[in-house]
């Protein structure tokens, strides 16, 4: 046995000894859950050449209460990836090993809730851009599941103002005050319609002021975010996010987004690749739309059909979804997923920008999740 | 009491038996239309107004607090899933929901405060509002939309109510334990719409005549087409008020398809901490 497989091997001991505790622990005052979920992968690159993979996400949910007024929230996980190739999959990361994905202790008053530890700061109203939400202002949440976005390490607290309103603010904590993220958030209802105005210091004499809503407006559902960024040495610029859903007669659902990027680029030879590959901005070009329609055929099948679309390059990404609730605790998912584009667009790139070919590819996946 | 069950579901009996059956509903159907004929004949003797039936409605059924415990059982074809939910409402205006069971939608919590709707989603630890579309979907995976829900005391603001007749309607009752099925004679409320744009057009309602609970009410869509049939029932006493137990929506736009809800357990007018219809007691 070589020093990996020990490791490895020493990981899953540890991990074997983590649920045999959790078992064991008395169940006064604990609440345990969580889930076991199993994607099987297909994927035809983009460059020729197929890719399967199977991956196994185990996720448990443990809440000590102490009182009413005290609680410790843990979330470890484990991801196992079974492939043929490597597959960089979006939002997965520390494969192979146990992750301590969220843990916080939150204690309640009256007056305000203080939560201390590593938990999901999510503002905003958008369903795929949040640009208010510094920590995840993109998921593509028709296929990647929110709770596998990033989690901060922070001090949060929210002051309930009435029964709809209120300050939320935190600061990350770990590095130099001048170096982390604050934010604070004052939100409130206004007959139908929820409005924020918002504030983040986002480190390093950056900083950003925004503005969220959501509400009802001719019996469709619309939401908004604005922001104004300011980075140090450049120019400031706005993103913004209109959405709008509408449910017809006959059961159908429609949901559409429009995002303006003022940091993006309108023609894709200006895209700034290595910006994306870093992580420093999501998205390349300046105006994008996201569409989607969905069916609940009776009350345990839902069809879906999503596309998100770069207005600027044409490139696109459709995904269907067919999901059914099997048994009580049982959910199953198939999903696939089309690219289209010129090449050297946003999500059809060349193979000098992608030398490994997976993005632009076609995907086929199978999900089951057990919930426990 | 067995003729009462038949004639609910007849289809459970023997061919001949079912013909019997139709027979006797037929000379019901025509008994009730005779009713209603001579009912549309002697409208004017209606000591009481549709909209009055409705305020009497709303004044039984509306509780100053409640703190209630339901089993939600929703049935598609063969299969059957089961929730669980606890419920705190002020008024009818105001309520806070969060749902026990099953594992899957553990701790998914609602808020209600008159005509905004918030769900919070403990996978994400996010608040969303309920608006305009989303209103219309089903309630977690039910025959039950979240318009339904946010049904309140706003329904003689939104329909003008009038009372067209009365009809004997099959009503279940606890009774020492055991549920009875009686014959209720009930006022029947046509309500119709005074804004177009609204789900649910128009409501024909069955009113207990006596008890003032409603027994049974369909929803119309402005073209015409019933979109939905609810019915309640196991009705009990409160006080000096009654409250139905348990209830059942059918979405008929979807097929085979059928929620029942229980209430397995009700306090009301009790003390309920205000913090429940908060927005900070959702992510608690």
């Amino acid at each position: 046995m070589n020093p990996a497989q020990r490791e490895k091997g020493v990981r899953w001991v540890l991990f074997g000894l983590f649920v045999s505790c959790l078992l064991a622990i008395p169940t006064h005052g604990i609440e345990l859950g969580g889930y076991y979920e199993n994607d099987g992968i297909g994927l035809v690159k983009r460059t020729g050449g197929s890719v399967i993979g199977d991956m196994n996400r185990l996720r448990f949910k443990l809440d000590q209460n102490f009182g009413q007024n005290l609680t410790i929230h843990f979330e470890p996980r484990y991801y196992l990836f079974v492939k043929s190739e490597n597959i960089p999959l979006s939002g997965v990361s520390n494969l192979d090993q146990l992750t301590w994905d969220r843990y916080y202790l939150k204690y309640y008053s009256g007056l305000a809730n203080i939560t201390i530890g590593k938990q999901r700061i999510a503002w905003g109203s958008g369903t795929i851009w949040n640009p208010t939400d510094v920590f995840n202002p993109f998921v593509m949440s028709f296929a990647v599941k929110e709770e596998e976005t990033t989690n901060v390490e922070a001090i949060r607290l929210e002051a309930p103002i009435g029964n709809a309103g209120g300050i939320d603010s935190y600061i990350v904590t770990g590095k130099n005050w001048s170096e982390v993220k604050k934010g604070i958030r004052a939100k409130t209802t206004v007959g139908l319609f929820d409005l924020a105005l918002s504030y983040v210091d986002t480190g390093n004499n950056n900083f950003q002021v925004g503005f969220d809503s959501s509400g009802d407006f001719m019996q469709a559902g619309v939401r908004n975010e604005i922001v104004l960024r300011s980075p140090p040495g450049s120019n400031a610029y706005i993103q913004s996010v209109w959405g709008m859903d509408y449910t017809l007669d006959n059961g159908v659902g429609l949901n559409a987004e429009y995002f303006f990027n003022g940091l993006g680029a309108k023609n894709k030879d200006r895209y700034d690749w290595a910006g994306l590959a870093a992580g420093n901005i999501s998205q390349l070009g300046m105006v994008y739309l996201f569409f989607s329609a969905n069916k609940i055929i009776d009350e345990l099948t839902n069809v879906r059909c999503s596309l998100i679309s770069n207005l600027d390059d044409l490139s696109y990404i459709i995904y269907p979804q067919y999901s059914r609730n099997i048994s009580q605790n049982v959910d199953l998912s198939l999903e696939g997923m089309w690219v289209g584009g010129q090449d050297g667009s946003e999500y059809y790139p060349t193979s000098t920008i992608d030398p490994t070919g997976l993005a632009g590819s076609k995907m086929a996946l199978v999900r089951i999740v057990y919930s426990f | 009491m067995k003729y009462s069950k038949e004639i609910q579901n007849p289809k459970s009996l023997p061919a001949g038996r079912q013909g019997k059956i139709k027979t006797r509903n037929y000379l019901l159907i025509l008994t009730l239309f005779g009713f209603g004929i001579l009912s549309l004949g002697f409208s004017y003797a209606y000591a009481i107004t549709g909209e009055e039936i409705i305020k009497r409605v709303d004044a039984n059924m509306t509780f100053k607090t409640a703190r209630t415990e339901s089993k939600m059982v929703i049935h598609v074809d063969n299969d059957v899933r089961e929730k669980t939910m606890l419920s705190y409402d002020k008024g009818r205006d105001t309520g806070y929901a969060e749902f026990l069971s099953p594992a899957r939608d553990k701790g998914v919590k609602y808020l209600k405060i008159e005509d905004n709707m918030w769900m919070y989603l403990p996978s994400v630890d996010k608040i969303i509002k309920i608006s305009g579309a989303m209103l219309r979907q089903s309630m977690m995976g039910s025959d039950f939309s979240y318009e339904d829900a946010l049904e309140s005391t706003k329904l003689l603001e939104k329909y003008s109510a009038n009372l067209v007749s009365e009809e004997t309607v099959p009503v279940t009752f606890k009774e020492e334990g055991k549920l009875v099925t009686k014959q209720r004679l009930c006022y029947v409320v046509d309500l119709v719409a005074k804004v177009k744009e609204i789900t649910y057009y128009r409501r024909m309602v069955w009113v207990d005549k006596t008890l003032f609970v409603p027994v049974k009410e369909d929803l119309f869509a402005m073209s015409g087409k019933k979109l939905k049939e609810m019915t309640m029932g196991d009705i009990l006493k409160f006080g000096s008020r009654y409250y139905p137990m348990y209830m059942t929506m059918s979405n008929l736009l979807r097929q085979n398809s059928r929620t029942e809800m229980y209430t397995t357990k009700a306090q009301f007018d009790i003390p309920v901490d205000p913090a429940f219809f908060t927005q900070a007691k959702l992510t608690k």
